[in-house]
């Protein structure tokens, strides 16, 4: 009998691409035959490229099918206006689409791996969110993935249940995701006492992986709209980023938080060479310095024997953090085997395959 | 030939010279010329492709097409050509290079390709190499180099890192009584470093003192082998230069951050009875103290001066120094009294005030010293003396000098002179006349003290137990479980070891500290609490280093319930106080240590770091949250780390007084302290990846002890 992973979640950013990465890479080691399916794309704009990026990165690096795009992603619906632009009409004739192509694909295969909305609120309103999409597929059981690192985990996860149950599906079971590495501990803790006598299998807590969510130097410029000003360490633009840190004190003073921290941006005035070359002597991915100010040559000649970049940042300090708030880091291409790693490690595999 | 024979390069029985030239003002004549001027008596080789002869000597195209044997080639030709020359040198059974060229490591990208590949050559062929990018050679049979005069012959070796400082202290000397037995430019130490050379020059008997000028050391461990044998044959001064990138570097710990960034190498110098000389002047003043002076007996000295003020200036040096003055006996202070002026001050300094002639300091020196005296002078326990001049109208400078050197050189051989004339026109003659009369006369008193405190520690550094015949203690330890604890950490992806496993590897040298285990919800930390007993709760996380900062500690958690809120708090605390995307792994729940039940408690601050160079240093010192700034800390080099030396470490530290008890206070357990440092020495020793530990506090009783807080950083 086929074996149907639907992922859904009560919210957005839950890593649902991350876990269909992992899980096309699982059943591929284990030579089995399945397919991909994302019922509803959300492109990054309306009106020109249609392609829901996950599904592109997918489709470009682990999964090759014969199938065309859309029958792996049938509809498209962007993130603005949507409800204007699925109308009555519109639902029917999706719906259809997604029905034609997962009756399409699905045959012949033992796994099927469905990455649900951003949220099973999404779409509700238009109907097409993952239950009515389930059910149309006549799918009853959904992975429900949980990201609290919190016990707010067990609030969320019994509101979801009663509403599956209202909504006549269920749970197949919940895959913790992203958990900060000392609340693994508590979930187990609260598995045994509240989530067991539910008969809701736990089917792994994957921990939190700074190394996979955290942003590269590259992904950084690019939303800041910063320039590398010394090409000789442009290498480092491939550098993961694990903090920031934002220098506006004495280099002395500075010191003392510089030490904390891994792998940081150091986001400082170009004019603070002090700061600057503070920051070079520790474990630092990146230098950004604010209001395109050149720092003095000796930085320059600093980060260059590191192999840091320095990055011109045009806008302020301030703004230049608040951009970077708005960074939403994904998996790159040369991070697969890291993502299996993680998989392997932290599912319970004999659960589900 | 031996593996480390470097002979050839003093006394080669022929030279050859790849790029002689000709054309005067070019380095490959100069080179040449150097070679024949300085009075050569072996075969020089011009080698020169577009020359038949240069300088009246016979000019051959590669070495290759010589018929003798060489021992030494010199090249001053351009850099891309060296390592051609050098295969071709290889092949002809040449000995030694001497690299002046430039153009390798030091130009960086492809000249260190060229010098890694001119490495190779040297160890293929079993050729030693001298530079690249130095000024060359100069030695007594022949000069070797493209310096401007050759120096005079003496019995100083010069060894410098830098061409340009040896050029300078060659010219310097000329206007000295000194010469050298040597002068040896290391430039890049592509093969041969400083080390090789002292080795070599340890047992030169034309050699008496060997002075450097270094920048680095390349090989720490070679260094600490070859130089505590080398000092025992003979003086070494070492002006060593500029900080280490690895010093200066900012360090994470504790230790690192109050060992500062040249400490390794005082410490290495002076475990190996190197001195260390921190200007230029220095390095003359001790180099020329050592080829002239003899060691005295013991630190006990006089001051003999004219005038009141440079006597006081000379007794606060001595002071800063550590220099002791002599007492006198009676029967001395009595014909002191007799024979000098009533307003003489006869004890020590003894001022024989501003109108003494020369028979004032004959009559004094000789007096103090019991020179010629058929009188019961008592005992003589004057060991050195500084004699202080300033010229007044009867003091006759000159004579005085003449008397001074007539006293040392007859009756003072093994007593330490030195002088300290005050002035300028009128004082020269006879400064003048001493140093060429091999008796170190400085302007000011202070350097003549400073000088004569070299002396003393060289005294201190013979008396001393040679470091081959120190015993290292080695204590019965659990080191396979150790390394396995490394190895998880490893697997981990950490560096930074947690607080339950510093607790078990301590545990596992003997080092005791109070029980730990780790807690990973809040109830898990009611278990252990129930299991412990009263506990102190630390926050778990490598990115956390100073936890008091982020409220990651809280003291006398007495209740489970106690423990359950704290472990929520430290927790919270912890991810809104601390650094972004620290990785936390738990509360630790840590036995309490019951203070009431200690009479006395003194905070100790232990740790080691890791110099690139010279290996473990470990601290010791007052520890707790002030040990920052408190400084009061003393550091040893973990090579050779003996109970002895941990003894003296101990004593060199304000807390010291602490732990022996003041006020009436009872002594703290400093033997149990003195085993800690020593397992901890074995327990770094053991494994060389840990780069940084530090304890802090650990906690002194009046008997034993507890390391309450450990670090260790390991490799990654």
């Amino acid at each position: 009998m086929v074996k149907i992973f639907y992922f859904s979640s009560l919210h957005e950013n839950a890593g649902k691409s991350f876990l269909s990465i992992g899980f096309i890479q699982k059943l591929k080691k284990e030579r089995k035959n399945f397919v991909y399916f994302k019922p509803i794309g959300i492109p990054k704009s309306a009106f020109t490229n249609k392609a829901d990026p996950d599904v592109g990165f997918i489709l470009n690096t682990i999964y090759k099918t014969e199938y065309p795009y859309d029958f792996i992603s049938p509809v498209s619906i962007p993130d603005a206006y949507y409800i204007d632009l699925v109308d009555s009409s519109k639902k029917e004739e999706f719906m259809e689409k997604i029905k034609k192509a997962y009756e399409k694909i699905s045959k012949d295969v033992d796994y099927i791996i469905i990455e649900g909305n951003p949220s099973i609120r999404k779409f509700i309103r238009v109907g097409l969110d993952d239950v009515s999409i389930a059910q149309t597929l006549g799918i009853n059981e959904l992975i429900y993935v949980s990201t609290e690192s919190s016990d707010r985990c067990i609030d969320n996860l019994f509101f979801t249940k009663n509403y599956y149950d209202f909504r006549k599906v269920s749970i197949k079971g919940i895959l913790f995701n992203k958990i900060n590495f000392d609340y693994i501990a508590r979930i187990k803790e609260l598995t045994e006492e509240h989530i067991n006598k539910y008969n809701i299998p736990v089917l792994g807590i994957i921990e939190k992986s700074l190394e996979l969510f955290s942003p590269r130097v590259e992904e950084i410029k690019e939303q800041i709209g910063g320039e590398l000003i010394n090409e000789q360490s442009s290498s480092g633009l491939n550098n993961l980023v694990e903090s920031f840190l934002i220098g506006a004190m004495n280099a002395q003073s500075a010191f003392k938080y510089l030490r904390q921290v891994k792998r940081a941006a150091f986001i400082t005035g170009g004019d603070r060479s002090d700061l600057a070359m503070a920051a070079l002597a520790q474990d630092v991915s990146v230098l950004i310095l604010t209001g395109f100010i050149q720092p003095d040559m000796g930085v320059i000649t600093a980060a260059n024997k590191k192999g840091i970049p320095i990055i011109l940042s045009p806008s302020d300090t301030y703004t230049t953090m608040r951009n970077l708030e708005r960074l939403k880091p994904g998996i790159q291409k040369d991070e697969m085997e890291k993502v299996l790693q993680l998989i392997e490690k932290d599912i319970d595999w004999d659960l589900l395959l | 030939m031996a593996k480390n024979d470097i002979s050839f390069f003093f006394d080669p029985k022929s030279i050859a010279v790849i790029g002689a030239s000709g054309t005067k003002g070019k380095v490959g004549n100069t080179v040449l010329l150097n070679i024949i001027n300085s009075g050569y008596k072996g075969k020089i080789f011009p080698i020169n492709p577009k020359s038949n002869k240069i300088c009246e000597l016979l000019c051959f195209k590669t070495v290759l097409d010589i018929n003798e044997d060489i021992d030494v080639a010199i090249f001053v030709i351009p850099s891309k050509f060296v390592n051609l020359a050098a295969k071709e040198c290889g092949k002809k059974g040449v000995k030694g290079l001497i690299i002046i060229s430039a153009g390798f490591k030091e130009i960086g990208g492809e000249g260190v390709k060229r010098e890694e590949e001119l490495i190779k050559i040297g160890k293929k062929y079993n050729m030693r190499i001298l530079g690249p990018n130095c000024l060359g050679f100069i030695g007594l049979n022949y000069n070797g180099s493209f310096a401007a005069e050759t120096p005079k012959n003496g019995e100083i070796a010069m060894i410098s890192q830098s061409g340009a400082m040896l050029t300078g202290m060659m010219d310097y000397s000329m206007t000295q009584a000194f010469g050298f037995s040597c002068n040896i430019s290391l430039g890049n130490k592509a093969d041969l470093g400083a080390v090789d050379f002292i080795e070599y020059l340890s047992d030169d008997d034309n050699t008496k003192v060997i002075l450097c000028y270094l920048e680095s050391i390349k090989d720490g461990d070679r260094f600490l082998e070859v130089l505590p044998k080398a000092t025992r044959k003979k003086p070494i001064v070492i002006l060593k230069s500029g900080v280490s990138e690895a010093g200066a570097r900012a360090a994470s710990s504790h230790t690192g951050a109050l060992a500062g960034a040249d400490l390794a190498y005082d410490l290495a110098f002076e475990k190996c009875g190197v001195i260390r000389a921190n200007t230029i002047e220095d390095l003359f003043d001790y180099g020329e103290i050592f080829l002239y002076q003899p060691i005295p007996q013991k630190n006990s000295f006089a001051i003999i001066t004219n005038a009141g003020g440079p006597g006081i200036v000379a007794t606060d040096a001595f002071e800063r120094e550590g220099l002791k003055f002599s007492s006198f006996s009676e029967e001395i202070l009595h014909l002191l009294r007799e024979n000098l002026p009533l307003e003489a001050a006869i004890f020590n300094p003894i001022d024989i005030v501003g109108d003494a002639a020369p028979d004032r300091y004959e009559f004094t020196m000789k007096i103090i010293f019991g020179i010629n005296s058929n009188q019961d002078l008592g005992e003589i326990t004057t060991q050195g003396a500084l004699i202080i001049v300033t010229p007044q109208a009867q003091t006759k400078p000159s004579e005085v000098a003449e008397l001074i050197y007539r006293i040392s050189s007859t009756h003072l051989k093994d007593i330490p002179i030195v002088c300290s004339f005050i002035g300028g026109k009128n004082i020269s003659e006879g400064r003048d006349y001493l140093k060429r009369n091999h008796i170190p006369c400085y302007h000011f008193p202070d350097r003549a003290a400073h000088s004569l405190k070299t002396l003393i520690k060289r005294r201190i550094y013979l008396n001393s137990i040679p470091l081959e015949m120190l015993e290292v203690p080695s204590f019965k330890v659990n080191k396979a479980r150790v390394k396995e604890i490394f190895d998880n950490v490893r697997d981990d992806n950490r560096t930074v070891l947690l607080s339950f496993e510093t607790s078990e590897i301590f545990d596992c040298y003997g080092i005791k500290s109070p029980k730990s285990r780790l807690a990973q919800t809040p109830r898990k930390a009611m278990k252990l609490q129930s299991q412990i007993g009263k506990t102190v709760m630390k926050i778990v996380s490598p990115q956390i280093i100073h936890k008091t900062d982020v409220g990651g500690i809280l003291l006398n958690i007495e209740t489970e319930q106690d423990a359950f809120e704290a472990y929520i708090q430290i927790v919270n605390n912890a991810k809104k106080y601390g650094p972004q995307n620290a990785k936390i792994y738990g509360v630790e729940i840590q036995e309490m240590i019951d203070f009431k039940s200690q009479e006395k408690i003194n905070e100790i601050i232990i740790g080691m770091s890791q110099d690139p160079c010279f290996g473990n240093i470990l601290m010791f010192g007052t520890g707790g949250i002030y040990a920052n700034f408190m400084k009061d800390v003393s550091f040893a080099l973990g090579y050779k780390y003996t109970r002895e030396i941990v003894k003296q470490q101990i004593e060199n530290t304000k807390i010291f007084s602490l732990l022996q008890g003041v006020r009436g206070e009872p002594p703290s357990d400093i033997e149990a302290v003195i085993d800690v440092m020593l397992r901890l020495s074995q327990l770094i020793t053991d494994f060389p990846e840990i780069v940084e530990l530090d304890i802090n506090p650990l906690l002194s009783f009046m008997k034993g002890y507890s390391a309450v807080d450990i670090k260790i950083t390991i490799k990654k």
